[in-house]
């Protein structure tokens, strides 16, 4: 796996767009995935995407092929994410996300009332906390992997992750989800 | 248990990707607490939302706009320019190959093998395709086409293939060869008039520059 990586790597360096369109389309899902749940919007995702993936292949020389490629393309998804994060904090809110009163309906919406809940949940989380809690628990990557990703100490990795947990947790409690007699 | 330890525990197992109701003390605490029993039950209720999250998927030609970003302009693949240099050095060595005039028995003779090749091969359908055509060495093989060059050739180093001669067979094979052959063989003449060892078209002036210089220059022949 990793010798192909650096075998794939050194031919996009080489200039072969058959291994760029390889290599991009191997870690768009994890790429996007993050993205999305970090931005929570569709468009934007998709720009910081395609952002991460240009930035990743233009700078591929400073990647250490000794070390594991996916922390270090997700670093700099996680970056984009933030960038537009904060660009989207300066400018004024045309379509500001729009939180739905809780409903308890009783019907096949309740799978993805509690989807909307969550996403909304983690939409008012510090973006270190999301994207911390994010990678552990969708990408399922290890705390180690996220401290490479995130450039920062394990523990502070551990404390950003239980913070999140117990942050999403309260406002689960508080938007009464928890109380649902609807379970799913 | 106490509820601090609790919320300890709870974090804990989830670290280890555990499910908190696995755990048989979190369980008995839940179960006389109504405050960590709400807490477990949230905890559940974010693990299961973030499985039933839907991802929106990306458009086909992402990738390939990134690249296009990354490199606008389109350089030649490898596999585009070693074919190309491939097949150029084919047709040259075929060009080389090819009978020329009335001397190209005695030039293919040099190439042939000590032993005919088995029935049934390309060898053998090629020349079945010509069978039906006499060879005439006396008369310059370039104002034939191509295909019958080759078949006429090949009879002649393979003469017992002509009991392969079965006449609308080989009016079929010889009907599909002449779209290839034709094309072909002009681009094989061009050669001839370029390569080095090729002779210039006795029938019609050369367009290429390089064949007049070549005629100015004293023959060696
Ligand atoms: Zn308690």
């Amino acid at each position: 796996m990793t010798d192909n990586l650096r075998h794939l790597a050194r031919r996009c360096l080489a200039g072969d767009q058959r291994a760029m369109l390889e290599l991009v389309d191997r870690f768009r899902g994890q790429v996007f995935g993050l993205c999305y749940r970090m931005l929570g919007h569709r468009e934007d995702a998709e720009d910081a995407a395609q952002e991460t993936f240009v930035r990743a292949l233009r700078n591929l020389r400073s990647w250490d092929p000794s070390r594991d490629f996916e922390p270090w393309l997700l670093a700099i998804a996680g970056n984009r994410c933030r960038t537009a994060l904060a660009r989207r904090m300066r400018r004024p809110s045309v379509c500001s996300l729009v939180e739905p009163v809780a409903e308890h309906r009783p019907d096949l919406h309740a799978a993805r009332h509690l989807a909307e809940e969550v996403h909304l949940a983690l939409n008012t989380l510090r973006p270190q906390y999301r994207q911390a809690f994010l990678l552990f628990h969708e990408q399922e990557m290890s705390y180690a992997a996220i401290a490479d990703v995130l450039q920062c100490p394990i523990g502070t990795v551990r404390t950003w992750i239980h913070r999140a947990r117990r942050e999403l947790i309260r406002r689960l409690q508080k938007r009464e989800v928890v109380e649902s007699r609807h379970a799913v | 248990m106490r509820c601090e330890h609790f919320d300890v525990r709870l974090q804990q197992l989830l670290d280890h990707r555990r499910a908190p109701e696995g755990d048989p003390r979190l369980r008995r605490h839940a179960a006389l607490c109504p405050r960590c029993h709400n807490q477990l039950t949230a905890t559940r209720r974010l693990l299961r939302g973030i499985q039933l999250r839907e991802l929106p998927t990306l458009d086909d030609d992402f990738a390939a706009r990134v690249v296009q970003r990354v490199a606008p302009t389109a350089r030649p693949q490898p596999r585009s320019a070693w074919l190309l240099v491939a097949t150029a050095l084919a047709a040259t060595l075929l060009a080389a190959v090819m009978p020329q005039g009335p001397h190209a028995p005695h030039a293919i003779t040099r190439f042939a093998p000590h032993t005919p090749p088995r029935s049934g091969n390309s060898a053998s359908e090629l020349a079945a395709t010509t069978a039906h055509l006499p060879p005439n060495t006396n008369q310059p093989h370039l104002e034939q086409s191509w295909w019958t060059v080759c078949g006429t050739s090949i009879l002649e180093l393979y003469p017992e293939q002509a009991r392969l001669r079965h006449r609308q067979q080989v009016s079929q094979l010889a009907e599909e060869l002449r779209p290839i052959a034709t094309p072909f063989n002009a681009t094989v003449t061009v050669l001839r008039r370029t390569i080095p060892f090729g002779r210039p078209e006795p029938k019609s002036p050369p367009s290429a520059s390089l064949v007049p210089r070549l005629a100015q220059q004293p023959s060696h022949a």
